[in-house]
């Protein structure tokens, strides 16, 4: 069986369902929808999270974003694989651990926006740690 | 206080004992993992339990004698596993059962007399076990058995007890694959029947004369070379007629007394039998007619609720629809999903409408703790938005709750992610996101007092014939007003999609002593 005890020691204390537990679940919609991937899988490994699936290919410097990205979505245009590129930025941001660090959802209904919208203006508010993309989409 | 854990936390290794700590645990479901060892007995301590869902997955061991403590369970599915045993007969202790699944197991010996004491059971399934000996008369008394009865697959021989005759409201009834001997006759009293099975028994003698029996296809009567058809030639079953298959019915034996009176009498017994009978036929018609009655105006014993008691119609909107159109619609062949808080059913109306409708679980009163009717009708019914979906109105009765939404016809987006038959390009799957972003956003920031949807999902998201997404679901959906934000709400959602800090909470649950869960409650509140 697999249990995370990592959150255990603060348990409780600090419990309070807000808003931003909706911009959480919200995000691992995110990832589901980029990926095609579902949520809980044991083929993710450790945690058997998408979230944490994720998070580790994102700090993986040899990971790239076709690896992350849904196989049925390579081979679109670049401008499409750079807003995929985006909306995975989004989507980190949603599952950030800390509530407090996660967008309000209006303000992910304007990075969304912005994804499609703006791109020179958007690539500097989500472009923290995102998965690299390829020099080529020929993984595909 | 009460907090209502709904998580599925385990995907493989077996059920811990400390599940029995989980005192105020309501919904548990397991299904579909790798979950294998016994079931623990301290399961029988989790005792404000409803639904129990331990469906597909390597179980073994017998069941637990203190499943029978659960006395508001309304939910117990073992099914698909690999349980032995025989069937203890606490489960008759289960006063608030519903649904009974104990199917695709090894569970042996005979069914227990107990099970007569389920008195609101509607479905029974022990299908495909290795169970023997008679049918249990006892299951004759369950008034409430309306879904289903299905018997099939296992070794029960001798015959149909008289008391299955007085399931009237029953829809489905699988005896298949038994040694079950005897007469079918008893069957003939089944008129809410709408699918039946009989194959591959010993089933001997005429078929009952019901509508079920004469729509019923070969496949369901096969494998009884005993059954003959009354007066007809079949195919696949012999015909009564020739008398030397099957044992001769009363009613061949009476026609044949009649026609030697015929014979020896003269004109005048003619007539008076004749005059007896237009008697009888008014009689029979009599009956008919205060039988529609009682039917339509419902009878107290009964416990079908939908016609026990006077439905209300509460529109959002104006409906072209009556409640009566509704209630046809609820039929097992309609449904198309079904989930913690209920039934969903797509219902096509007379106009050419289609909408769907939610029959919520019932709850019992004075169990309002997990009130998915309520959660529903306060957010969802005050608020309108393009990608939220839209309640149309509800029915109530004393007992039940429907829910009527706009029919979606696409299903749900995590439906459509994980079929492999389907696949979305880019632009969709921008514009799904971005819809149910601003749906949400909606919720949070321009409601009044705002509303938290609490179970964001891909199942919870759906998609209409255009893929636009509407969010969905809002049975865990809470009002925040402001002086409230920073109370303790019930941790609640789908395993998968709570944020870290609230599977923590309860993963802790599991881990701490009873004594502490106890001390600590007030932190839920």
């Amino acid at each position: 069986m697999v249990l995370h005890f990592a959150h255990v020691a603060e348990y409780g204390y600090t419990l309070k369902i807000t808003e931003k537990s909706d911009v959480y679940s919200y995000g691992v919609v995110l990832l589901e929808v980029l990926t095609g991937r579902r949520a809980v899988d044991s083929r993710y490994g450790e945690g058997w999270h998408i979230v944490k699936w994720v998070q580790d290919m994102n700090m993986n410097p040899k990971a790239t974003a076709m690896e992350v990205l849904d196989s049925r979505l390579c081979g679109m245009p670049d401008d499409f694989i750079q807003e995929m590129v985006q909306t995975l930025g989004v989507a980190l941001m949603c599952v950030n651990q800390t509530p407090a660090e996660r967008p309000t959802m209006k303000e992910v209904v304007t990075l969304l926006l912005e994804v499609k919208h703006e791109p020179e203006a958007s690539i500097s508010k989500v472009s923290q740690p995102l998965v690299k993309r390829p020099a080529s989409s020929e993984e595909c | 206080m009460s907090s209502q854990l709904v998580c599925v936390f385990f995907s493989t290794g077996s059920i811990p004992r400390e599940i029995g700590q989980l005192k105020n645990l309501i919904f548990l479901d397991l299904a579909y993992n790798d979950l294998s060892g016994s079931i623990p007995s301290e399961i029988g301590n989790a005792s404000a339990l409803q639904l129990l869902t331990l469906h597909a997955n390597q179980l073994t061991g017998t069941l637990p004698v203190s499943l029978g403590n659960l006395a508001r369970l309304q939910t117990l599915d073992v099914s698909d596993n690999s349980l032995e045993g025989p069937v203890p007969q606490e489960l008759g202790n289960l006063g608030a059962v519903l649904q009974l699944s104990l199917s695709e197991n090894e569970f042996i010996g005979t069914l227990p007399p107990s099970l007569g004491n389920c008195q609101k059971l509607e479905l029974l399934n022990v299908s495909r076990n290795n169970l023997n000996g008679s049918i249990i008369h006892e299951i004759g008394k369950i008034a409430s058995l309306i879904s289903g009865l299905d018997l099939s697959c296992n070794h029960f021989t001798g015959t149909l007890p008289q008391e299955l005759g007085n399931l009237v409201s029953l829809q489905l009834l699988n005896l298949a694959q038994n040694g079950l001997t005897g007469s079918l006759e008893v069957l003939g009293q089944l008129d809410s029947l709408t699918s039946l099975n009989v194959s591959f028994n010993d089933f001997t003698g005429p078929l009952p004369d019901s509508s079920i029996f004469r729509n019923l296809p070969a496949s369901d009567l096969l494998g009884n070379p005993g059954l003959c058809l009354p007066g007809l030639n079949s195919s696949s079953i012999g015909s009564c007629g020739g008398g030397s298959n099957g044992q001769p019915s009363s009613a061949e034996e009476s026609s044949s007394t009649s026609k030697h009176h015929s014979r020896s009498k003269t004109g005048t017994t003619t007539m008076v039998c004749l005059l007896f009978g237009f008697a009888m036929l008014i009689l029979a018609g009599g009956c008919f007619l205060f039988y529609k009655r009682y039917w339509i105006y419902g009878n107290p014993f009964r416990s079908e609720p939908e016609s026990t008691w006077p439905w209300k119609l509460t529109p959002f909107q104006k409906l072209t629809f009556t409640v009566d159109d509704v209630l046809d619609s609820l039929v097992d062949v309609n449904v198309i999903g079904s989930g913690l808080s209920g039934v969903v059913y797509k219902a096509e109306m007379d106009g050419g409408e289609t909408i769907a409708v939610k029959k919520l679980w019932p709850v019992m009163a004075g169990e309002r703790n997990y009130d998915a009717f309520a959660a529903e009708v306060d957010t969802l019914g005050r608020i309108r938005h393009r990608n939220i979906v839209r309640l149309l109105g509800y029915c109530s009765n004393k007992e039940l709750n429907l829910l009527m939404y706009d029919f979606l016809p696409n299903g749900s987006l995590g439906e459509v992610l994980h079929e492999k038959r389907r696949n979305l390009d880019w632009e969709t799957r921008y514009s799904i996101c971005l819809g149910a972003a601003q749906g949400l956003a909606y919720l949070h920031h321009d409601c009044v007092p705002a509303i938290l949807h609490r179970d964001v999902k891909s199942n919870n998201i759906l998609l209409d014939s255009r893929y636009e997404p509407f969010v969905a679901d809002f049975g865990l959906a809470k009002l925040i007003d402001g002086a409230n934000t920073k109370a303790m709400s019930k941790v609640a959602g789908s395993y998968g999609y709570i944020a870290p800090g609230m599977c923590s909470f309860i993963l802790e649950l599991l881990l701490v002593p009873a004594a502490q869960i106890t001390q600590r409650k007030d932190l839920v509140t």
